[in-house]
């Protein structure tokens, strides 16, 4: 499992991506559109570039600090590759819940979307696995259908509840 | 309208009370509609519930909410929230008195007598006292806003471009500097969501900045959807973490009762001082309430009568840590509502919000819209005369609700995001970029990098922009601008101030990381 030094410079690396989108994009995009140059009021770069360099300025400096820093306590004397899986699968079950939200609509992907977390979580008994998932799912239906007039997804079966 | 032009067109010294009974009169007569009445009142107890609930605190609960509240009229939408930053303010006090768990960080100095009085049998009284304490404190920092907020907003009235720059800045910087943590990778995280707000159509040249040609992206990233994706589902991510998913909570039924109004009333002068404390650190952009409440703790226990035992169960305690957090919603609206500028998270998805609805904090807001700006102050003042009724009448109702275990938390909580953030726009980009900055804030989380500073620079952003350009625009000298004028001079001599304590602060801790590498380095020689 990483170490904390290991997450910073993945976090680093990250913000310098971000850095090198927004040089990439000024010289290509941006000057394109004619924004890449110019007074105040044409220059769309002037800003976001004046802070991507703050950016890759801080960036040295971290990583800099990080270069001092000895290679600090593991990641997995505290949190377990488990603990780690458990949070790794509620998000691909979510990720995925998101990918079909508008294909099948919210009445047929949310309770199982529960009801899998709920297994992940570690519940097992099926009567109250399902019972309950389709309760919350059903509720927060209710509510915001019925009292805040938002359409949830209907998917291509058109499912809803005629509250 | 004549409200307005009374409030905006009279000289402040001589009618400073008219003023304010301008904007209270008219903010009544928008509060004193059901819906926002209704809505306060739900606030109370949505906050205390988030409060309670170990894990989520107020500014989750204003996240969370977000959706469901910009959809409404603009007082009843942000008595709403208004109310849960209140409620949740105080509701974390419930959780340290009874689970020795703070259910916010505001709440930890609160663990100190809290959770010993109730280890004497006193759990209600001390829940009590940390309701009473709150609702007094919040009403106190409630004047400092109602007094305060319109005199700045004259002030600031006169600023122009160069000034607001500056401010915005500032904001920044000192939210970075005085909220803990790592410096660098608190105006990284600033600085990266400073870069967020500029993507879609820039205002000034109508060209398209970052959207990589999908329509989706024109207007930009939707603030809820960011911000629902750091807070919430990081959040989310990291209770899968526990391990304690199934257990049920050991929580006893606490039941407060009117007495405990005189209870606190009995230590008038550590209420007054606290909220004194906890106003004023409230109204300093970063300070925000964790620092306000260990503070006024330190100082009413230097100031504690022989007889009091402080860390063994003293309510003095409970009411110096309650009071103090609570009236720093207060103070941490003064420069959200007068200036633009939020003083902590929270009160940054409140300036959001107000964003959202349609009105931009500052002193326009108080010459143009005096009935939102009445309103928030009423909503405020209610909120926690609201706080004191529904806190001591229903805890046992809270106390039922920290007995909900989390594998029922975890989904209805996402499930929340998605519908709350599909809501919005009912778009499902929103849903996607949602995850993304969900995985996001996983990475910032995991490398130690603080959320707020995002949110803020996300919020500022615009505003720091627009300023910048426009004062580049007006200036003939170029940057001289921002030292030509006496207010932004002082200003850039604050900005210095804040960056020259940045420098030494992280050369600071750079030298103690090192030292203690090597302490540790050389005992693993051993």
């Amino acid at each position: 499992m990483a170490s904390s030094r290991t997450l910073n410079l993945i976090a680093l690396g990250f913000l310098f991506a971000v850095i090198v989108i927004v040089f990439w994009q000024i010289e290509t995009d941006f000057k394109e559109q004619g924004i890449a140059s110019g007074g105040p009021y044409d220059d769309a770069s002037l800003y976001p570039r004046a802070i991507a360099i703050f950016i890759g300025v801080l960036l040295v400096f971290q990583l800099v600090i990080e270069s001092f820093r000895g290679r600090t306590t593991t990641l997995t004397e505290v949190i377990q590759a488990s603990d780690f899986g458990r949070a790794g699968m509620m998000l691909a079950v979510f990720a995925v819940y998101l990918m079909v939200l508008t294909t099948i609509g919210y009445h047929l992907a949310t309770a199982p979307m529960i009801c899998a977390i709920m297994w992940i979580c570690g519940m097992r008994n099926l009567p109250k696995l399902a019972i309950s998932s389709v309760a919350i799912a059903t509720s927060f239906a209710f509510v915001f259908e019925a009292f805040l007039n938002v359409v949830l997804p209907l998917g291509i079966w058109n499912v809803f509840i005629p509250w | 309208m004549s409200c307005c032009r009374s409030a905006s067109g009279t000289s402040l010294s001589p009618g400073r009370c008219a003023v304010i009974l301008d904007f209270l009169s008219a903010g009544l007569d928008v509060f004193l509609s059901p819906l926002a009445l209704g809505l306060t009142f739900a606030g109370i107890i949505v906050g205390l519930v988030v409060g309670a609930m170990p894990g989520l605190g107020p500014l989750m609960g204003i996240i969370l909410l977000l959706p469901v509240a910009i959809g409404l009229p603009p007082v009843a939408a942000m008595g709403f929230l208004i109310a849960i930053f209140v409620g949740g303010s105080c509701g974390g006090s419930i959780s340290a008195i009874l689970l020795r768990i703070p259910g916010t960080p505001l709440a930890a100095a609160t663990l100190y007598d809290g959770y010993p009085l109730a280890q004497k049998g006193r759990a209600s009284d001390a829940i009590g006292i940390a309701i009473t304490s709150s609702a007094i404190g919040g009403l106190l920092g409630g004047v400092v806003l109602v007094f305060c907020a319109p005199i700045l907003a004259r002030l600031a009235s006169n600023f122009a471009p160069p000034e607001y720059t500056m401010l915005a800045i500032m904001g920044l910087f000192a939210i970075v500097v005085i909220s803990g943590g790592s410096i660098i990778k608190g105006l990284l995280a600033g600085s990266f969501g400073l870069l967020i707000s500029t993507v879609g159509t820039d205002s000034f040249s109508t060209g398209l900045r970052f959207t990589f040609g999908s329509h989706n992206l024109l207007n930009g990233f939707h603030i809820v959807a960011v911000v629902v994706g750091l807070f919430a589902i990081s959040e989310m991510a990291a209770q899968m973490m526990k391990r304690d998913l199934l257990k049920i909570p050991d929580v006893k039924v606490a039941r407060p009762g009117l007495h405990t109004i005189s209870l606190t009333l009995r230590h008038y002068v550590n209420l007054i001082r606290s909220s004194a404390i906890g106003t004023f650190f409230g109204a300093i952009p970063g300070a925000g309430g964790v620092i306000s409440s260990f503070t006024s703790y330190a100082v009413a226990k230097a100031a504690a009568r022989p007889g009091e035992e402080y860390g063994e169960g003293a309510e003095g305690g409970v009411v110096a840590t309650e009071s103090a957090n609570n009236s720093t919603v207060g103070g941490t609206l003064v420069p959200t509502l007068s200036l633009g500028i939020p003083g902590d998270a929270s009160s940054a998805m409140l300036l959001g919000a107000l964003l959202i609805l349609g009105f931009i904090p500052g002193p326009a807001m108080f010459e143009n819209n005096p009935d939102v700006v009445g309103g928030i102050f009423m909503v405020y003042l209610a909120s926690n005369i609201f706080l004191l009724v529904a806190g001591i009448l229903a805890t046992p109702l809270f106390v039922y609700v920290l007995r909900i275990p989390k594998v029922y938390l975890i989904p209805s909580i996402l499930l929340l995001c998605s519908i709350g953030t599909f809501a919005l726009q009912a778009s499902v980009f929103d849903l996607q970029v949602m995850l993304a900055f969900g995985l996001i804030g996983i990475l910032f989380r995991a490398a130690d990098y603080p959320l707020a500073p995002v949110v803020i620079g996300m919020i500022l952003g615009p505003i720091l922009e627009a300023n910048l350009r426009r004062s580049l625009l007006i200036s003939r000298e170029g940057y001289w601008i921002f030292l030509d004028r006496p207010v932004s001079a002082t200003l850039v001599v604050v900005n210095v101030l804040l960056l020259v304590a940045m420098v030494y602060l992280t050369i600071k801790r750079i030298r103690s990381t090192t030292k203690g590498d090597l302490a540790k380095a050389m005992s693993t020689e051993e």
